[in-house]
């Protein structure tokens, strides 16, 4: 298998694109909807937590240098409980393209295509997805270099021609608000999306250098951006509407209007979904693929990605609506996101200890 | 090398028959554009009554005729959406299009039950257009949906362009008026004012209106305000209260005085009107402190004496009161009628501290006291500094 290798900032770009995906186009809503006007500090707590979190995960990947995730579990849990962690991690990736999978689908079928079956859009957009995973992960490196600066000065531009819609009393009251309720989004928001970029890990021993100092960044870069897109919703949109509606950011560009002739510019918004997207999941699918070759030391990642598009559109579609989609959020994303964003990094590290005390204590026997 | 290719070109062309156009095509022949919507309620039989204009494309391009009519009026009844929608498709024989349509009318009747359902319903549809505004009419709806308008061929465009035109240079109309707007204000305290359009010196619906040489006949025109709270018409302002209203929320930054003195009178527009809120509480009473600036421009001056800066002052100084005495008049109004106009009760509810506690019941907003200061300047006072005198003089 080729060994790739990426530079600091494709890394840096790689994180804020992963985390981007479809969350700044979801999360917005359920954050706005039960924390009102303080709803845009959440991320920002959101973010501050992982980052401490992250750098558990990093301590972890320090302890095996130029090792992936995958690799680590095999040699931190051997031959069958590192595979079964191994697994897990598989499975993570390949829930993670799933939803984001459905999560395109449903934008797609509800806004732009109301009558194309959702599987179409769901086959079409993996098949791309396969073929930039073939390609591997310096190809989705690449193109991400060059779509990501075109996204965010996009979402710029298209920000500022909001401001005539801004109102600085959309932000009263700040108080008092729902602690319950912040804490539990605070605590979602972990999972969906920051505890996702833990998959990075698969992919980071091919960064030439300065991986984890990238790494952080790239979260605390899109914590602010996350912050300012609800921070922009809440003042563009106001707390009742964003909270009643699926898609804030889409209603917003869909009430841009510069003159009578120039309004509705929703599907400039739709294709920045579409490219943030593209490469959430790119990024995923390459690190599922790569987990089963490393895992199975397979050499050929064409043949385990193909198939992969038929799993991963048959697991898209174990929704049946965005209703099911939402409440799974609410009820089970942060259990979910903690089993491998803490609990097994900490199995991981607390085995690893073990492991390194007691060959240390056998090397001392052996003196 | 050259067969893989060929076989990625193959795929690839196939691929493309899996496209959207198959299942989302639209034939532009097979849709009924939309341009208004009028809605009316009858609380007798809980019935609604719904209006579409239907665009006729070849009436648009053609000259104004009667058989060649810019769009069409067709109307349904029914209890619930899901009935409109098929006795529309049953009468109209298209594919409703909502997309472009400009306009909504409701009846006041209807306005007074409340819109809830109508908005949420509009709010619900993706390819919804929430920048559109609402109105709505004392006259029967039956009469303003079945009128052509003279300049522009259609309705829903012309309503729109009117009230457009009027909040941003009469300032009798506001430019919250929008369906965004009222869905905005369904779950706050907060007031939307609705512009209020009937049927001018006419008692039966007018589709002959380009053979009248008489525009004002039959011709929509605006005659007040609806006032709004949450999705309920909760009362109505004449054109001149609406104007008032809409200065001191600040919504409104030109607008028309006439000043009379000693029989003479001079017409006075002010423009770049900017006014800041702020409300306090001193002594337990509190108190919303306006501060309103504006700019000057002359546009009749028929005083008998040439503009000095001793009587440009004075002029200053009459305006001045004559505008605090109008705007103290309709806050006064809104109190009495029970109105919040100028969103108090919100403004209350956001004043957060130890001083604000027992100003937080509901009808606290009618303690509050107006302390309005106005200043202004003349930045335009025209061609003539001292008007001509004739036998009137």
């Amino acid at each position: 298998m080729e060994r790739p290798q990426l530079s600091s900032w494709q890394f840096f770009l790689l994180t804020i694109s992963h985390l981007i995906g479809s969350a700044f186009f979801y999360i917005p809503s359920t954050l706005v909807g039960t924390s009102k006007q303080i709803s845009w500090i959440l991320p920002l707590i959101a973010g501050a937590f992982t980052i401490i979190i992250a750098c558990l995960w990093l301590h972890l990947a320090s302890q095996y240098p130029k090792h992936s995730l995958i690799q680590i579990c095999l040699k931190v849990g051997g031959k069958y409980v590192g595979c079964f962690f191994a697994l897990l991690y598989i499975w993570y990736c390949l829930q993670i393209t799933s939803w984001v999978t459905r999560d395109i689908g449903n934008f797609a079928k509800m806004t732009l295509l109301p009558h194309t079956p959702i599987t179409m859009f769901h086959i079409m957009f993996l098949l791309i997805i396969c073929y930039a995973s073939i390609k591997g992960i310096d190809t989705i490196a690449r193109t991400n270099e060059l779509l990501l600066p075109i996204v965010i000065i996009t979402l710029f531009i298209l920000f500022l021609l909001t401001i005539p819609d801004w109102k600085w009393e959309r932000f009263e009251p700040l108080l008092p608000f729902d602690w319950n309720a912040s804490v539990k989004n605070t605590s979602n928001l972990m999972a969906f999306p920051f505890f996702e970029s833990f998959t990075l890990m698969i992919i980071i021993p091919y960064v030439k250098n300065k991986a984890k100092k990238n790494f952080l960044l790239g979260m605390g870069c899109y914590t602010l951006l996350l912050s300012m897109v609800t921070f922009f919703i809440i003042g563009t949109l106001g707390v009742v509407r964003s909270s009643h509606a699926i898609y804030p950011l889409y209603t917003i560009m869909q009430e841009i209007q510069i003159s009578p002739l120039i309004e509705h510019l929703e599907s400039t918004i739709s294709m920045i979904l579409l490219t943030t997207i593209f490469v959430k999941i790119s990024i995923t699918y390459y690190c599922c693929v790569l987990g089963i070759c490393q895992l199975f030391q397979l050499k050929d990642r064409t043949w385990v990605s193909i198939p992969l598009i038929l799993l991963v559109s048959g697991i898209a579609m174990a929704f049946e609506d965005i209703v099911e989609d939402v409440d799974w959020y609410n009820k089970y994303a942060f259990a979910n996101g903690a089993l491998y964003g803490i609990i097994l990094p900490l199995i991981l590290l607390a085995v690893s200890g073990i492991r390194k005390f007691s060959n240390r204590q056998k090397e001392n026997i052996a003196k | 090398m050259r067969v893989k290719k060929m076989i990625v070109v193959i795929i690839v062309c196939c691929l493309t028959y899996c496209l959207s156009g198959c299942w989302d095509m639209v034939e532009i022949n097979q849709l009924a554009i939309i341009n208004m919507t009028g809605i009316d309620f009858d609380p007798k039989t809980k019935k609604l009554k719904v209006y579409y204009h239907i665009i006729n494309p070849k009436g648009i391009t053609a000259k104004p005729g009667v058989d060649r009519a810019p769009f069409y009026s067709f109307h349904v009844e029914g209890s619930n959406t899901s009935q409109i929608i098929s006795k529309a498709n049953n009468v109209i024989g298209r594919n409703l299009f909502p997309d472009h349509y400009q306009a909504i009318v409701v009846t006041d009747r209807f306005a007074k039950a409340g819109i809830k359902n109508t908005i949420n319903f509009h709010e619900r549809q993706v390819e919804r257009r929430s920048f559109i505004h609402l109105f709505v009419t004392e006259s029967p709806l039956e009469k303003i949906m079945k009128t052509y308008m003279t300049l522009d061929k259609l309705e829903g465009t012309a309503l729109r362009a009117l009230a457009e035109n009027q909040a941003k240079e009469f300032g009798t109309v506001s430019k919250f008026s929008r369906m965004k707007d009222i869905a905005e204000n369904m779950e706050t305290s907060a007031t939307t004012f609705l512009p209020i359009v009937g049927i001018q010196d006419s008692n039966q619906p007018n589709a002959k209106r380009y053979e009248e040489i008489n525009a004002n006949l039959g011709n929509l025109v605006l005659t007040g305000g609806a006032i709004m709270k949450k999705d309920q018409m909760i009362g109505r302002l004449g054109l001149s209260d609406m104007k008032s209203t809409l200065i001191l929320r600040g919504e409104n930054e030109r607008f028309y005085n006439t000043l009379h003195s000693n029989g003479k009178m001079m017409d006075i527009q002010s423009i770049n009107t900017k006014v800041n809120k702020k409300l306090t509480i001193e002594d337990g009473t509190p108190i919303w402190k306006v501060n309103l600036y504006t700019e000057l421009r002359i546009l009749d001056n028929n005083l008998d004496e040439p503009l000095t800066l001793q009587n440009q002052n004075k002029v200053k100084e009459r305006y001045k009161k004559f505008l605090i005495k109008q705007l103290i008049a309709i806050y006064e109004k809104g109190k009495k009628q029970n109105w919040d106009l100028f969103d108090l009760e919100a403004t209350l509810q956001r004043s957060q501290g130890k001083e604000w506690k027992n100003m937080h019941k509901k009808d606290s907003w009618k303690k509050i006291k107006l302390d309005l200061e106005v200043n202004c300047k003349f930045i335009d006072v025209g061609e003539i500094i001292d008007p001509y005198k004739g036998k009137g003089s």
